[in-house]
């Protein structure tokens, strides 16, 4: 029989044995009957000659080779056992663990979906990315030429090329439908190396002018427009009103450079846009390094190369710099989510010193069942693996439990971070976060299980069955107590420490006056395509009829219309000259160019220092405007006015009109850049045909947002009706957006150190019940020698307040050391914040007052009476 | 490699083993009757005996052991090294006479 059999059969084994055993005796006494001797004394001389049956029947069981499992099975269901005497107990130990293991498992997952999941190509980490810097503006795009430039003489790369986002209108397969796309010169697509599902992918002879009207599908779009039609290349599309063909559909996990982008196009460098702005910055070169090539050598050619071409081009002068491409995608939400890692990292911590305390008082309760055992015959190991077990079936019913919860939160954490992170939609349980979970719940049950463990095994062993509870091997347990108690205090502090600078930095952010009123603000993206608006005549008609006709709407107040919207991710960085301030050499002024509608300043409530708005008088015909803004203002003029003065950004002088207040426009935590407004219906035509097809329209009234919202939409298609109208948002939305992440890690923060507290609170009271339970005889004898009840609640409040300080003060210095670590993420506050400290140190004490209140009032309560009556 | 031996003319229950080798070695190994038991087990999940519940010359019922194929094999190789060991300490044995 197999060892597994063997295992399962052990009651029939067993039984087996016994008769097979009592058949050999009896045979023998029968054999002695037959020889003469006496019933009785064959019977003890066969059994005197077999020897000693319980041994050998052990030696037999021994054999089998299943002791090991059987024993660790017997501890198991005597654990099951204990565990259920005391519900209660054994809830609140499960339930910690639980909750500490499905912030851990929540947290990991997206940690795992966002840092750790190999990016969908092969061999990522030799694809890089180039970014420019100028003037401290930081992954700044390369210009056609430049890019021409470095193509042809770049030698570290075996595939280069580069990549621009754009927004395309999908007309001719149901409703018209905005969305991004992306692009790219095959050399670019070709150093990705993933091949197309269906169909192929962008090749060389698709980027030639006249045959670059071809189009890859993602599998998103392709699932939700073509309805996975297997037969759809070849098949003819719209897009932004010309016909393009599909030629390819890509694999379900890829996604480049993110997954709102949904479609890719060729980008022909030799026509179209390319060609009639070659200076304009927004390409992305990215290729994949041969394989021969370091890093170290890629950065010299990369500065040799930017030397060279600095000298050729005055506008390239700017260093040239490569980032890993995960490095592009991840960088920025790495330090977050480890920090959000290690807050639940103490919270399972905090749950461990709360279940070992635990254990370790319910431990020092069994000591005499304990005795019993070490006096049977039971090795250390024995005692030390039953509580173990016991520990390790808490752990993993409170892991199972954790990951479950944990599978629920997965799916609120992907809508609500959808926003601020992206790519948390593919967060999911899967097997690497199941393998961890699994692997914290494990090691949690041995780190709250061991400790106790091995010290109440080794009081039992030396105690034997010593009779009363009070003795001096008591005190160690008592300081394990005391010890698990500052423990918890210190990182519970430290987590709402944590969480109170995280959010007193939230408050900050989120109070921050972006120089305009967003109130009653809807702002509406619309894309005007090249096939229906081939000129700025064209253009021009549909943004004053769509103007007019918004102003018409009932309760609307002022409408107008802008190119780039604060908050709306989009800027346009340019070079400018200032007459009578010349740059110096070999460097010049840059600032953003923003082309605006007449009711722009008026809508967005922008206030104006000095002069002027736009009027409608401002027209292409119409002497050049500008307004800039007061950092522009104060650089050249700060004891003048600048009225009258004049600049430039491309051929034409502009006259400065007015000044108006500064105003955030990317984020509300970064300084605001110079600023130069001009008139939308001056931009020249190149520029707007280029820069002026994709726009915001605005308006500012009192109509509720649901009701402004359609009429504006209403609008729109009634001035075109095949154009989608892309996002339709309140400003005031746009703003919170911009700080979505810092909301969300505020918000998990906060959630975590409560838990936390509810931990701490928990936990010091089990610790503070203990006590005073084992210390009832000395506070019977307290009262009944005169001492007052209010002194006993001091005494045990005393106790209980000496150690959480203590833990607190630990914590709140291990705090100040770590929040250097988190610094860049904070906004305004100091990494010691005083108020966010004192909070957390506040909130704490009161915990742990709260905590011991009732079991001093128990205490208070003794009676000195029935406490002296010896046990 | 004894108890092999004692089963290998034929399947016996762990009474007659013993009787059997207290027979055999006429007496010389005196052992605790039981402590059979656990070698006969042993020899059993090696897969060298196979064992069955058979009624018994006294009608009750008892545990019978065979050797199987591999034990036979097993007691064929042990018998051979037996024999070598012993022809070994003999030929030492005459050496130094």
């Amino acid at each position: 029989m197999s060892w597994i059999r063997r295992l399962f059969a052990g009651r029939r084994l067993n039984a087996e044995l016994h008769a097979e055993l009592r058949f050999h005796v009896d045979r023998l006494a029968d054999d002695l009957m037959a020889r003469g001797m006496a019933p009785e004394d064959a019977r003890r001389e066969a059994t005197l000659r077999f020897g000693g049956e319980t041994q050998i029947a052990e030696d037999c069981r021994d054999v089998r080779g299943t002791a090991r499992v059987e024993s660790f099975v017997q501890d198991l269901r005597y654990a099951i056992r204990v565990l259920a005497k005391t519900p209660p107990v054994t809830a609140t130990a499960v339930l910690a663990i639980a909750l500490a293991i499905s912030t851990n498992t929540l947290i990991f997952s997206g940690v795992h979906a966002l840092l750790l999941k190999p990016l969908p190509y092969p061999v990522p980490d030799r694809l890089f990315m180039l970014f420019g810097e100028i003037h401290g503006e930081d992954r700044v795009a390369f210009s056609t030429r430049e890019l021409q430039l470095w193509q042809s003489s770049q030698k570290s790369f075996s595939e280069f090329g580069a990549f621009t986002g754009n927004g395309f209108t999908l007309t001719g397969r149901g409703e018209p439908l905005a969305l991004f796309g992306v692009l790219m010169t095959p050399p670019a697509f070709s150093a990705l190396e993933v091949p197309a599902a269906l169909g192929r992918v962008i090749g060389p002879s698709d980027a030639r002018p006249g045959r670059d009207h071809v189009v890859v599908l993602s599998d998103s779009l392709w699932r939700d427009r073509f309805g996975a039609d297997r037969t759809v290349t070849g098949q003819s599309i719209y897009l932004n009103n010309e016909p393009y063909t599909v030629i390819g559909v890509m694999p379900p996990d890829f996604a480049f450079p993110e997954r709102q982008y949904r479609l890719w196009v060729p980008a022909t460098l030799e026509s179209g846009v390319f060609q009639k702005f070659p200076d304009a910055h927004f390409l992305r070169p990215i290729g994949r390094l041969r394989p021969d090539v370091s890093t170290v050598q890629l950065d010299i050619e990369i500065k040799a190369l930017s030397k060279r071409f600095a000298e050729l081009d005055p506008y390239s002068q700017r260093t040239v710099f490569s980032k890993p491409l995960a490095e592009v995608s991840r960088g920025p939400v790495r330090r977050p989510l480890l920090a959000l890692m290690a807050a639940v990292g103490f919270l399972l911590l905090i749950a461990c010193a709360n279940v070992a305390s635990i254990l370790l008082a319910r431990g020092t309760a069994r000591y005499r069942e304990f005795a019993v055992r070490v006096a049977l015959g039971a090795a250390r190991f024995r005692l030390v693996q039953l509580l173990v077990v016991e520990s390790g079936l808490l752990a993993l019913t409170g892991g199972a439990l954790g990951i479950a919860i944990a599978s629920v939160g997965v799916k609120l954490l992907s809508t609500a971070g959808a926003s601020s992170l992206p790519g948390i939609e593919t967060t999911r349980i899967n097997g690497p976060v199941l393998l961890f979970a699994l692997g914290i719940s494990m090691a949690t049950g041995l780190l709250f299980g061991l400790a106790p463990a091995v010290l109440v095994a080794r009081r039992a062993v030396a105690e034997g069955l010593r009779q009363g509870t009070r003795s001096t091997g008591d005190r160690s347990a008592h300081r394990m107590q005391s010890t698990l108690v500052a423990v918890e205090a210190a990182l519970s502090v430290m987590l709402v420490a944590g969480a109170g600078l995280f959010a007193h930095s939230f408050i900050r952010l989120s109070s921050i006056n972006p120089g305009f009123r967003p109130e009653h603000v809807l702002t509406a993206s619309v894309a005007m395509n090249e096939a229906s608006y081939p000129d700025e005549g064209k253009m021009l008609r549909f943004t004053r009829t769509v103007l007019e006709e918004a102003r018409a709407i009932p309760g609307v107040d002022a409408v107008a219309l802008a190119t780039h919207m604060p908050f709306s991710g989009q800027g346009w960085g340019n070079s400018y000259e200032v007459e009578g301030h010349p740059a110096q050499p070999g460097k010049s002024y840059v600032a953003q160019i923003r082309p605006v509608s007449s009711g722009f300043f008026r809508a967005l409530g922008i206030a104006i220092r000095q002069g002027k708005p736009f009027t409608e008088a401002d027209h292409a015909k119409a002497p050049g405007a500008a307004i800039v803004n007061e950092t522009l203002a104060r650089r050249f003029w700060p004891n003048e006015t600048a009225i009258g003065k004049r600049i430039r950004y491309d051929q034409d002088w502009l006259t400065i009109r007015g000044v108006v207040a500064d105003i955030k426009h990317a984020r509300l935590d970064q300084d605001t850049d110079p600023e130069i407004y001009i008139p939308y219906e001056q931009l020249p035509p190149g520029l707007m045909k280029f820069l002026g097809r994709s726009i915001y329209v605005i308006v500012h009234g009192s109509l509720d947002q649901a009701g402004m919202a359609s009429a504006l939409r209403r609008v729109i298609h009634i001035a075109d009706p095949t154009i989608a109208v892309r996002e339709l948002t309140p400003l005031e939305r746009m703003i919170t957006e911009s700080y979505a992440q810092s909301r969300l890690r505020t918000a998990l923060l906060v959630v975590f150190s409560v838990i936390a507290l509810v931990f701490a609170a928990v936990g010091i009271y089990g610790v503070m019940s203990y006590l005073v339970g084992q210390r009832r005889q000395e506070i019977g004898v307290r009262l009944a020698l005169g001492a007052s009840r209010g002194s006993v609640i001091q005494m045990v409040i005393a106790r209980a307040l000496t150690v959480s300080t203590l833990g607190v003060i630990a914590g709140l210095i291990t705090a100040a050391a770590l929040a250097r670590t988190v610094r860049g993420l904070l906004f305004g506050v100091a990494d010691y914040d005083p108020l966010a400290f004192t909070f957390a140190a506040g909130a704490l004490i009161a915990v742990a007052v709260a905590a011991t209140l009732a079991p001093a009032l128990r205490a208070a309560r003794t009676d000195p009476l029935t406490s002296l009556r010896v046990e | 490699m004894l108890i092999l031996k004692a089963v290998a003319l034929g399947a016996m229950h762990g009474y007659a083993i013993s009787q059997r080798l207290q027979q055999i070695s006429r007496d010389v190994l005196q052992v605790q009757q039981g402590s059979l038991y656990p070698a006969l087990h042993k020899l059993e999940n090696k897969g060298w005996l196979a064992a069955e519940w058979g009624e018994s010359e006294t009608g009750r019922q008892a545990k019978f052991y065979r050797l199987t194929k591999k034990g036979r094999k097993q007691l064929d190789a042990e018998s051979a090294n037996w024999e070598r060991l012993a022809g070994a300490v003999s030929a030492i044995m005459r050496m130094s006479e």
